[in-house]
């Protein structure tokens, strides 16, 4: 399905030392695994996740999506094949635009945009009847702009849409972070049922080691660029949080007393 | 009174005529988020060319329909340069603004083209048994509705939704898969077109085209848009080019009042530019109290850096 053959990305800062963001990172995906990502600020998560979906280019390795090497296609011809969520609900939907044209746009995901209607009457109750799955009421709102939505239902309608036209591949960059407790729980719900309706494949990203652990049939971490810890159904299964910590400093070598992802696995 | 009635009718005329212009910036201002400097060069241009084609003997239907179809490569230009040569988007506007001055005179030959003998649109309308009188005003009421529908009905396609999401959230219409330097190229050239197309029919209407007669279009063409958005809130497509139309208008009376309260005519754009001034400080103001969110400040930032 997703096949990362040694990917290696280092951006220019401007003090001319480079940064090493991808070191030698080499993942192979099955259709309808479901990887959660973890890792601390700066592991190269939010990068690996980028280099999928060709926002910038690699140095080095190759990214193969569905047998097709997409390495040198640039992020909007890879989209086709690809969904994604966005840490920031406002960057997953067109604010000024109403739901039903940017469900629409969704659905025409990776296809000719021509000069036919955009949102046609058949379409239109397509987008009811899987709005109404969301169970938020906005299969009433159709023509509403999407601006006019709570950060959660944006963020709800931003996963829809990715889903809409069904990708091969679920990208989820920390989808849940800037929500309230209670609504990122439900956007978790959603993802999970979505995740289940389709058979995709699904990199989420999160900061919840024990949500991390909780869904998905695999878990990755990654430090200073480079995976440094793999771990799959069965064996994740059994795996408590102090354990997945503990391999992580087994990984490394090293244990520090204020490590950071200790930090933040006491804030939930 | 009657010649009041007169006067009103003639900044109608006007206000319609380069509303055509209006409805182009606000394709750009409102519609793709692009500050568009082309204006300035792609106006003229639209003059230029049709009037270097009337005086040919070319058919006046013709010669103003070529108009578009230049103005449409002058602002794909500017769109070339700012996403595949990644000049910032005001600096590539001023370049092909500045190209098109050389363009421009090599165009029409020299530095003034009067028109009044040759045939126009205008003439057209007039030996087809229609008015003096009134064969602009008609001329320039069918030109709106219909480019007015035309751009609505765009807006609404794929294509235009599209193209809507690029001004709004490139990076997110660019994970749909759309390329998104395309939509601002093809985007920037449909806005001038209608701008060219607007140059060629003010230069029939006011009988000769001039080399200097771009100067200020942009401003101007932004005034329109804001008094117009201030006289019918933008809520949909069809309300912002609506807007346009109407605030066209509006501008080209407050212009009016502006030469009867005594103002010379070259000190127009000064008043234009305070106007604009005024309306975006204005804005600012409000949206300063009112938010503090990345969104309200970015917007506020680039509707004063257009
Ligand atoms: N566009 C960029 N330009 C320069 N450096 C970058 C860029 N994007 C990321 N980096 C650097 O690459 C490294 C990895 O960043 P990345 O955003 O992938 O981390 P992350 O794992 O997503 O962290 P977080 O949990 O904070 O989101 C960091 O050191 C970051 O500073
Ligand atoms: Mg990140």
């Amino acid at each position: 399905m997703l096949e990362l053959r040694s990917l290696y990305k280092k951006f220019q800062s401007s003090a001319g030392n480079g940064r090493m963001a991808l070191k030698d990172v080499s993942l192979s995906l099955q259709p309808n695994d479901f990887v959660t990502v973890i890792g601390s600020n700066g592991a190269g998560k939010s990068t690996l996740l980028n280099a999928i979906a060709g926002v910038f280019p690699v140095d080095s390795g190759q990214v193969v999506i569905d047998g097709q090497d997409v390495t040198y296609l640039p992020e909007y011809r890879r989209a086709s094949v690809i969904g994604r969520v966005f840490q920031d609900p406002m960057q997953g939907t067109a604010g000024s635009m109403s739901i039903e044209e940017n469900m629409a746009m969704a659905l025409k995901r990776g296809l000719r945009r021509g000069l036919s209607k955009g949102v046609s009457a058949k379409d239109r109750d397509y987008f009811r009847q899987q709005l109404s799955s969301l169970g938020l009421g906005l299969e009433d709102r159709l023509l509403e702009p999407v601006k006019l939505l709570s950060g959660g239902q944006r963020q709800a309608l931003a996963l829809l849409m990715a889903t809409l036209s069904k990708p091969k591949l679920l990208l989820l960059d920390e989808h849940t972070a800037a929500l309230d407790p209670r609504t990122a729980q439900e956007i978790q719900e959603l993802t999970c049922d979505i995740v289940r309706r389709g058979s995709l494949s699904v990199l989420m990203v999160t900061h919840n080691l024990r949500l991390a652990l909780a869904v998905g049939t695999r878990t990755i971490m990654m430090h200073e660029g480079e995976i440094v810890l793999d771990v799959s159904d069965p064996e994740r299964s059994e795996m408590t949080v102090s354990d997945l910590l503990e391999r992580f400093h087994d990984a490394k070598g090293e244990r520090l007393s204020d490590d950071r992802i200790l930090l933040e696995v006491c804030t939930y | 009174m009657s010649s009041a009635l007169g006067a009103m009718f003639r900044v109608l005329e006007q206000g319609l005529v380069y509303a055509v212009m209006a409805v182009g910036v606000y394709f750009t201002s409102r519609v793709l988020d692009f500050p568009d400097l082309t204006v300035d060069g792609s106006f003229p241009m639209g003059a230029a060319i049709a009037g270097r084609l009337l005086i040919g003997g070319v058919n006046p239907l013709i010669a103003t329909l070529c108009a578009p179809v230049a103005g449409f490569f002058a602002g794909a230009a500017t769109g070339a340069l700012n996403t595949k040569l990644r000049i910032s988007n005001l600096l590539a506007g001023i370049l092909t603004m500045t190209a098109l001055y050389s363009v421009n005179l090599r165009i029409m030959g020299r530095s003034n083209l009067p028109l009044l003998r040759t045939g126009t649109v205008l003439t057209v309308m007039e030996d087809m048994g229609i008015s003096p009188k009134l064969s602009a005003f008609l001329l320039f009421c069918i030109v709106i509705v219909i480019l007015k529908l035309m751009v609505d009905t765009f807006l609404r396609t794929e294509f235009g939704l599209a193209l809507r999401a690029t001004g709004d959230n490139e990076l997110m219409i660019r994970s749909l898969g759309v390329n998104t330097d395309s939509m601002k190229i093809v985007g920037i050239g449909i806005a001038n077109a209608q701008v060219a197309l607007s140059g060629a029919l003010v230069a029939q209407y006011q009988g000769f085209a001039d080399i200097g007669m771009g100067v200020g279009t942009v401003v101007a063409g932004l005034a329109s848009v804001i008094i117009g958005e201030a006289i019918i809130p933008p809520k949909s497509v069809g309300m912002g080019t609506l807007g346009a139309i109407i605030g066209s208008v509006a501008y080209r009376l407050c212009v009016f009042l502006a030469l009867r309260l005594g103002f010379a005519p070259t000190d127009l754009k000064l008043v234009t530019a305070l106007l604009v001034i005024a309306a975006l400080s204005g804005k600012s103001i409000k949206s300063g109290i009112g938010a503090e969110g990345r969104k309200a400040s970015r917007h506020a930032g680039t509707e004063i850096s257009v």
